[in-house]
């Protein structure tokens, strides 16, 4: 090896110690809560002096009433929401990737990838209400006699979860597309008769399938337990799975929590099921589509599959369009009864009275995530600049793809016995452990993209390596660092459960405040918590759009990086 | 002086190159060879930015130090790849700025080689509005100004348009010979070969000439 051993790389020791950090995190969180929960679910719980492993809480957990449904709700909920979630995405990407229109599209989906979940849900909810915009524009008098929000099936709350993962699946695979040099491909598929979107079908989403897989997994699983949506948006009685778990959580009686991990554990194998569920599809899809791929037809599904697909992104843009609109009228509207278009009367008083009382979950959301996004941002940048590894993989898509429940659950028994100093770190860790995986998925491409020459280039300057770090690759990689940053940011303040979990109810973040009084009825504070909450991420993107342009404001090769 | 002694390159298993040379100040010595023949490799062997896919062995001297165990920022050779590659965020100025050491007049300094480019004026200039010929100009400047005692090309000539290509060859050659550099080209291309003026070296299947 003589004459070797000094490449250009940056792995010094302290890149080794943070990517070995980084995967320690968020693989030994995601093991150790899953053993938490598990423990207590077997009745192993030292803060209330049981040390003996029993299996009566599953005993009380099987006689609870309306848990075989609960769990089926869980199980349809997700499944069908993600299959329709693909399905509009795939479409829609089918049929405008190589469009005039499609760079509008994209940059109205964007942004839309950062509104949290809490947010679309309460906005949702009071456009499908009974007295909600829809039956205002419809022109009845009176507002119909239906439970709409809330509905037994489940049906708003997959409504709620499509409006959400549409945009992630889509920019996801529009990510993992160019690799696939999918024009060429399909000018010939086009040349030999086929339409846009069965040539697209036919010949590129066997391709694309297998590198959206794992996203689309993480859909899965959220969708079969999505905690806030379901609270706002979901069925009631019975309610989903991880609905009940949050009712034992929030009960009185104590040992309810062994009963609530009991269940966690119990949603955690429905997610597998319902992951194993999935790749049978997978294969008789593949069985199936192998088939019809080379079957010679060319029209049969071209038409229905354009119509629904431009059907389903009218109704898609219509519906966030209204949602938005009324969430800006309730929350300045003075009284707004039912059949009137409009509020007659507006006023801010709602908005100074609510931020006033915002003010501190604010300032809590902005400082968590940006600790959390900064701290994602320095493991991830180090963990790049290792080689690639499937342990690396496996730490990314872990927290992603198990409950959060299940997770989050066993870390706040964890740090139950450091009493209320332990909230703090368990509430940043929880954090991490969401966080870090999408800031990976936003930096990789570029980070690894870049052209290492510039580098050598610098070395061969005299450059050592951290100033080559510090003078070359990060100002060049300044808009895909804020970029980053600006995700992990978004993703924090969206972030439910794992600050309501680990702090024990203690921690109030925007987003847990928002979710608390969506259940209140009043909707002119839903209102104006719901754009606050969806206001926020779009700080850290307007930092991440403008502070490169002010940096580089003479540097036309650094527009667009 | 530079000297490679038995410097031999693998690439999975398979041997791409193996050779011995010796290369005088002021002399320009040219490895010929097809693509995928361990050309760029070479380089990347000699400069000690070889990517870690490659197994090598051999020595490599520069002025009587032995470079093997070196990082590359400790060698003192300079390499002109095919692009310019100048950084995007600093200035021509900033650029000729990262190579150049630390000391006293180094604004004069960076003004004057400039000049003698006939780039007089262009220091604040952001290297995106400049010519591919002015690019590659600063480009050998910024390598020229880090004071290296050897310059690798690795095909710093191919993406210029002709009528370019010429004049700027001549100014590399030039500037390497006047600073007494001893200076290792590789290329596909015979006419670089040609008007490099020193030994040519064939590496690889020849099928291509």
């Amino acid at each position: 090896m003589n004459g070797t051993n000094a490449i250009v790389r940056a792995d010094g020791i302290f890149v080794r110690a943070s990517a070995l950090l980084a995967s320690g995190l968020l693989l030994g969180g995601a093991v150790a809560g899953l053993v938490g929960t598990l423990l207590a679910a077997f009745g192993y719980f030292p803060p209330l002096g049981q040390e003996e492993l029993v299996f009566d809480h599953w005993a009380k957990l099987m006689a609870i009433p309306g848990l075989f449904d609960a769990c089926l709700l869980s199980l349809t909920t997700g499944f069908f929401a993600t299959a329709l979630s693909f399905l509009i995405a795939m479409v829609v990407l089918a049929y405008a990737h190589d469009t005039k229109g499609f760079g509008v599209l994209r940059h109205l989906l964007s942004p839309l990838l950062a509104v949290p979940h809490a947010a679309v849900a309460m906005g949702l909810a009071l456009v499908i209400a009974p007295s909600g915009l829809v039956f205002r524009l419809a022109g009845l008098d009176r507002p119909p006699d239906w439970l709409i929000v809330h509905d037994a099936w489940g049906m708003s709350l997959m409504a709620g979860l499509i409006l959400k993962e549409v945009p992630f699946l889509f920019l996801v695979s529009l990510a993992a597309l160019p690799q696939l040099r999918p024009q060429p491909q399909l000018h010939a598929a086009r040349m030999l008769g086929y339409g846009r979107v069965t040539a697209f079908a036919k010949v590129i989403l066997p391709q694309l399938y297998g590198r959206i897989r794992l996203p689309l997994l993480a859909v899965l699983s959220y969708s079969a337990a999505p905690p806030e949506m379901a609270l706002i948006l979901g069925p009631q009685d019975p309610p989903l799975l991880v609905v009940m778990i949050l009712r034992w959580m929030n009960a009185p009686e104590l040992d309810l929590r062994m009963l609530a991990s009991a269940g966690a554990v119990l949603q955690l194998g429905l997610v597998v099921g319902l992951i194993f569920f999935w790749r049978g599809l997978e294969r008789l899809a593949a069985r199936v589509g192998g088939v019809v791929a080379v079957s010679g037809d060319r029209s049969r599904l071209e038409l229905p599959l354009r119509f629904g697909g431009i059907t389903g992104s009218v109704i898609f843009g219509l519906v966030l369009s209204l949602a938005f609109v009324s969430l800006v009228l309730w929350s300045v509207a003075a009284s707004w009864r039912f059949p009137e278009l409009l509020p007659p009367e507006f006023t801010l008083i709602h908005w100074a009275r609510a931020l006033s009382s915002a003010a501190g979950p604010l300032l809590t959301s902005l400082w968590i995530g940006f600790a959390v996004a900064g701290v994602s941002l320095w493991l991830v940048a180090a963990s790049l600049e290792r080689p690639e590894s499937r342990l690396m993989e496996l730490a990314i898509y872990a927290p992603l793809i198990l409950p959060q429940i299940a997770i989050l659950m066993g870390l706040q028994w964890l740090i139950l016995p450091f009493g209320t100093g332990g909230i703090w770190p368990a509430v940043l860790l929880a954090h991490l452990l969401f966080v870090l995986p999408y800031v990976w998925l936003s930096l990789s491409g570029p980070w690894r993209g870049f052209d290492r020459r510039y580098e050598q280039a610098a070395r061969l300057l005299g450059a050592g390596r951290v100033r080559v770090f510090w003078r070359v690759r990060v100002p060049m990689m300044a808009a895909p660092l804020l970029t980053a940053f600006a995700v992990g940011f978004a993703v924090s303040a969206g972030l439910y459960l794992p600050s309501l979990l680990p702090g024990g109810g203690r921690v109030l973040t925007i987003t847990t405040e928002a979710v608390a009084l969506s259940s209140g009825g009043d909707r002119r504070v839903i209102g104006i918590y719901a754009l606050l909450q969806g206001a926020v991420p779009f700080f850290g993107f307007a930092l991440a759009f403008i502070l490169p342009g002010l940096l580089f404001r003479n540097r036309r090769g650094m527009r667009g990086a | 002086m530079m000297e490679l002694e038995n410097v031999t390159l693998r690439l999975n298993g398979v041997e791409l190159l193996s050779l011995s040379l010796v290369v005088s100040p002021g002399e320009v010595v040219t490895v010929m060879g097809p693509s995928g023949a361990g050309k760029s490799a070479l380089l990347g062997y000699v400069s000690g930015t070889l990517s870690p896919a490659f197994e090598a062995s051999g020595h490599v001297k520069l002025n009587g130090r032995v470079l093997d165990d070196l990082p590359p920022e400790k060698r003192r050779v300079g390499l002109l790849f095919q692009d310019d590659l100048l950084f995007p965020h600093l200035s021509v100025a900033g650029n000729l700025g990262f190579g150049l050491k630390p000391g006293p007049n180094r604004a004069r300094i960076i003004e004057a080689a400039l000049a003698d480019a006939g780039l007089a004026g262009f220091g604040q200039r952001d290297p995106a509005t400049l010519s591919g010929g002015q690019r590659a100009r600063v480009s050998l400047l910024r390598v020229l100004l880090s004071e290296p005692e050897a310059l690798l090309l690795d095909e710093p000539f191919s993406k210029l348009d002709p009528a370019l290509r010429a004049q700027f060859r001549n100014f590399v050659f030039d500037s390497a010979r006047q600073a007494g550099l001893a200076v290792l080209l590789v290329t596909h291309d015979f006419e670089d070969a040609k008007a490099a003026g020193g030994p040519i070296l064939r590496v690889g299947g020849l099928d291509d000439f």
